[in-house]
């Protein structure tokens, strides 16, 4: 427990303190006022967003050079850690007094309001408990399977039929390595809980911008904690967070008119989309909308319209500069695996066309997207939603003062920003509604439902049901997304028993997983009884629970492929077994028919190792078998284990 | 003149936004619709027609603002309630039509009949001040958007309790109050809608 949570703060104060160093660099000595101006929550929040990202890419590069040893990985956290020492202390006095800040403002609203604030932050805390939940769907199948080839190996592997994941992107599966590189998956796996709470610090500070007080922006944190979006995915190995939580910090600076502002810009887009490719069409549109904002909205009426096209052009190019800077060790993570740069696996697939439902789109989606978007429960990945409480709360919009000029209104520009983005995606990938595809954008709508409640609250011509009804939806809303997700089920976020008794060691690692576990299980035994090197030919699909040299020694064929023609359809092929050198089999029925393992030569004996449910596992003992195996894995001095053809 | 100007301003913007809008339902129905018959162009027209529909509501604000009369905020509120709500109203009649065997026609008929209400009675309300002035008397403005307002949040709360509120002993209680019968009918209609297979 202790180095689970020691690394985890750690490493998170390592991002800090690298973070700081880079946010110092990036802004220059002669930076304007403006930044002075940016809280210590803020300043904070970027400088671990902008340390991890950073390190990231570090990562990336050294694995894919063959470099990731714990040595060399626990040499440059520390570097890290030591880097931005120097500026922590000033910044954490200043944090302190935001805090304390925080506290008399909060303490100074009613018992309902401080009420909400406690609640909020409840469930801020209670994201540690995401500790005890499953890996849910491809965490198991890639987001923590390839970190854990990374780790093992010090290389960046390519795992045979894991080819839809690469060049999507790598942030938060670098940041899964980097812990199990330093001993701790678990850690890895709810490294999300700190990173969407920075952004979430991000967003308020957005809120802050916009002219909200503080009980709007406890209502905005009412928002986020209740999205299913962020609980759905909160400590179960996927990477969606990473990227939404960078989104939230980009658009957070693009609020800001400085200059310098566009470096951070530039990285923390960069970082989004390296977490995930499809973040690129969504954020790249509502930046530029605020960048062209910026130019031309009421104060610069006095500047000449040729000045401030130019103005707009530089800071574009800026912005495209370090955003492209980002992204680089991504065509360098392409050119070494792919050979080509820009390969773009993930964006290209789903480009049009591709999709959960390939047959026809339903038109009453579109109709009530913004329905969708908060009850949808679409099969196949759609994986949490925006918070309820925004639907409710946008209407009350028309009670709040009109802004002096549309034009000059920085709230509007900023729910234009997420409209155009949402609309974009839909355009994009009509048929695939996944709020956490887009959802640094999506939750740019919380500012406007925020500020609409608030103004309710603070009306002149007070309206004391209407302020009655938002305090109820709140509590209603908070209290049953709370106890919804202490269910202990496959998509809730707080497990607080389940982690006391993991941490305790009172449950193994495969007891914490839902209909997973019996995979885990079944390819645990495998680990035990497997030499190093050993091929297992299986037709799983969550196969993270296999040691890394089992996994990349694996069968490059489909399970498929080893059946007979002609004797009995499913009656394996005995001989292309051996020849291939499998030593176990593991057979899903989930994913395919089961083999008729009676059939078999009498120089075979497959033994059944694990049986339950529709999965079985079998250990292949030959006995003078028809000459020798044509292929074996091996591993190279200072390589990864690769297939070797006699 | 200043009117005029306005008015056209907003009727450009509204082109351009169709011309977006067309292009991007086209964009996302067209390499899918070609292989869906008829039924998938209807379903086409009508999602245009929706947002058609809510454009239209923007350029009459729009076009509202432009007037520059001094209307009261209740009076506006209340108006861009009954517009802004008639609309999505109409849309949902349409989305829930594709869907209708979950629902019945009954609920469509009752949300084109609603939303055609609220249309008629946000316009009414704007263009005939002895209606505006009658509702002001009488201090029913305010009424009418609290009430709204509430309503709306009522309701999608209910939605939200019905449909995401089973795992947590929900349904016990209300079958104690007996009406599992009306609200279990209700949240398999809602499953349907909302879970996409």
């Amino acid at each position: 427990m202790l180095k689970l949570f020691g690394l985890l703060f750690g490493y998170s104060f390592a991002c800090i303190s690298f973070g700081l160093l880079i946010y110092r660099v990036m802004l220059g000595k002669k930076h304007s006022g403006e930044f002075f101006l940016a809280s210590e929550a803020v300043v904070f929040s970027t400088a671990f967003l902008l340390g991890q990202g950073v390190l990231a890419n570090l990562w990336i590069l050294l694995s894919l050079a063959g470099w990731f040893y714990p040595s060399v990985v626990k040499i440059l956290v520390i570097a890290a850690a030591v880097s931005g020492l120097i500026l922590l202390p000033k910044h954490l006095l200043g944090l302190w007094t935001q805090i304390k800040h925080i506290y008399f403002e909060t303490r100074s609203e009613s018992w309902a309001w401080q009420g909400i604030a406690i609640f909020t932050l409840l469930f801020c805390l209670a994201g540690v408990t995401s500790l005890g939940a499953p890996l849910l769907e491809d965490a198991a199948n890639f987001y923590m399977t390839q970190p854990k080839v990374v780790a093992d190996t010090y290389h960046y592997p390519v795992i045979p039929f894991k080819d839809v994941y690469y060049g999507g992107g790598f942030q938060g599966e670098m940041n899964h390595a980097v812990f199990m590189s330093l001993g701790s998956a678990d850690a890895g796996r709810i490294f999300d809980w700190p990173t969407t709470l920075a952004g979430s610090a991000l967003l308020l500070a957005l809120c802050s911008r916009l002219g909200i007080k503080r009980r709007g922006q406890w209502i905005a944190l009412a928002m986020v904690v209740t999205s299913s979006l962020i609980n759905t995915l909160l400590g179960k190995g996927k990477i969606d967070l990473f990227p939404i939580a960078m989104g939230l910090g980009a658009y957070y600076w693009m609020t800001h008119k400085d200059l310098a502002a566009n470096r951070l810009i530039g990285l923390l887009a960069g970082f989004s989309v390296l977490g995930k490719m499809v973040y690129a069409v969504t954020l790249l549109p509502s930046l530029i909308l605020m960048l062209i904002w910026h130019h031309f909205q009421g104060d610069q009426a006095e500047i000449k319209l040729k000045t401030r096209f130019l103005g707009l052009i530089r800071n574009g190019f800026e912005l495209g500069i370090w955003g492209a800077f980002t992204i680089l060790p991504l065509g360098i993570y392409n050119l070494v695996l792919f050979h080509n740069p820009l390969q773009m696996n993930s964006l290209s697939q789903s480009f049009l066309g591709w999709g959960f439902y390939s047959s026809f789109v339903p038109a009453h989606i579109y109709i009530t997207y913004p329905l969708y978007v908060t009850y949808g429960r679409i099969r196949h990945g759609q994986l949490g939603n925006l918070s309820v409480l925004v639907l409710l709360f946008v209407p009350l919009v028309v009670l709040i003062p009109r802004p002096k000029s549309w034009k000059n209104s920085l709230l509007t520009v900023v729910t234009l920003s997420a409209l155009l983005a949402m609309f974009i995606y839909v355009i994009l990938y009509p048929t695939i509604i996944a709020p956490r595809y887009f959802g640094s954008c999506l939750f740019l709508f919380i500012p406007l439902a925020a500020r609409a409640a608030e103004s309710i609250t603070y009306l002149e011509s007070r309206s004391r049901w209407l302020t009655f009804a938002v305090l109820a939806s709140l509590y209603i809303v908070m209290t049953a997304t709370f106890i919804e997700n202490t269910q202990g089920g496959y998509y809730d976020s707080f497990f607080f028993t389940k982690t006391i008794s993991y941490l305790k060691g009172d449950i193994p690692r495969c007891g914490l997983e839902s209909w997973a576990a019996p995979r885990c299980r079944a390819l645990s035994i495998v680990n035990e009884q497997a030499d190093k090197g050993d091929r297992v030919l299986y037709n799983l699909y969550h196969n993270y629970y296999l040691r890394s040299d089992l996994l990349l020694c694996s069968n490059t064929d489909r399970l498929t492929k080893f059946g007979m023609t002609g004797v009995a359809k499913w009656t394996l092929n005995w001989k292309l077994i051996f020849r291939d050198g499998y030593r176990f089999l593991v057979v899903d029925k989930f994913y395919g028919i089961f083999p008729n393992m009676d059939i078999h030569p009498d120089w075979v004996k497959p033994v059944n190792i694990y049986s339950e449910g529709e999965l079985m596992v079998y250990r292949l003992d030959y006995q003078n078998p028809p000459g020798n195996p044509q292929i074996s894995c091996q591993r190279p001095q200072d390589g990864v284990w690769m297939l070797i053809t006699q | 003149m200043r009117i005029k100007r306005k008015f056209c301003s907003g009727l450009l913007l509204q082109i351009t936004g169709l011309v977006m809008i067309a292009a991007a339902m086209g964009l996302a129905q067209l390499p899918l619709l070609l292989n869906s018959g008829p039924q998938g162009w209807i379903q086409f027209l009508v999602a245009m027609l929706g947002y058609l529909l809510l454009l239209s509501g923007i350029f009459l604000d729009q076009w509202i603002k432009s007037k520059e009369e001094k209307i009261n905020v209740w009076r506006r509120a209340l108006i861009s309630l009954l517009v802004g709500g008639g609309l999505y109203l109409f849309m949902m009649a349409f989305a829930t039509s594709s869907v209708s065997t979950f629902f019945g026609s009954k609920l469509d008929y009752a949300l084109i009949m609603g939303g055609s209400g609220c249309l008629v009675l946000g316009l009414i309300i704007r263009f005939i001040p002895a209606v505006g002035r009658f509702l002001d008397k009488h201090r029913l403005e305010p009424f009418f958007v609290k009430g709204g307002l509430i309503l709306w949040m009522g309701i999608m709360l209910a939605v939200f309790l019905l449909y995401w509120g089973a795992p947590w002993g929900f349904w016990s209680f209300v079958k104690r109050l007996g009406l599992s019968g009306y609200l279990l009918k209700l949240h398999d209609s809602l499953t349907h809608f909302f879970m996409y297979y």
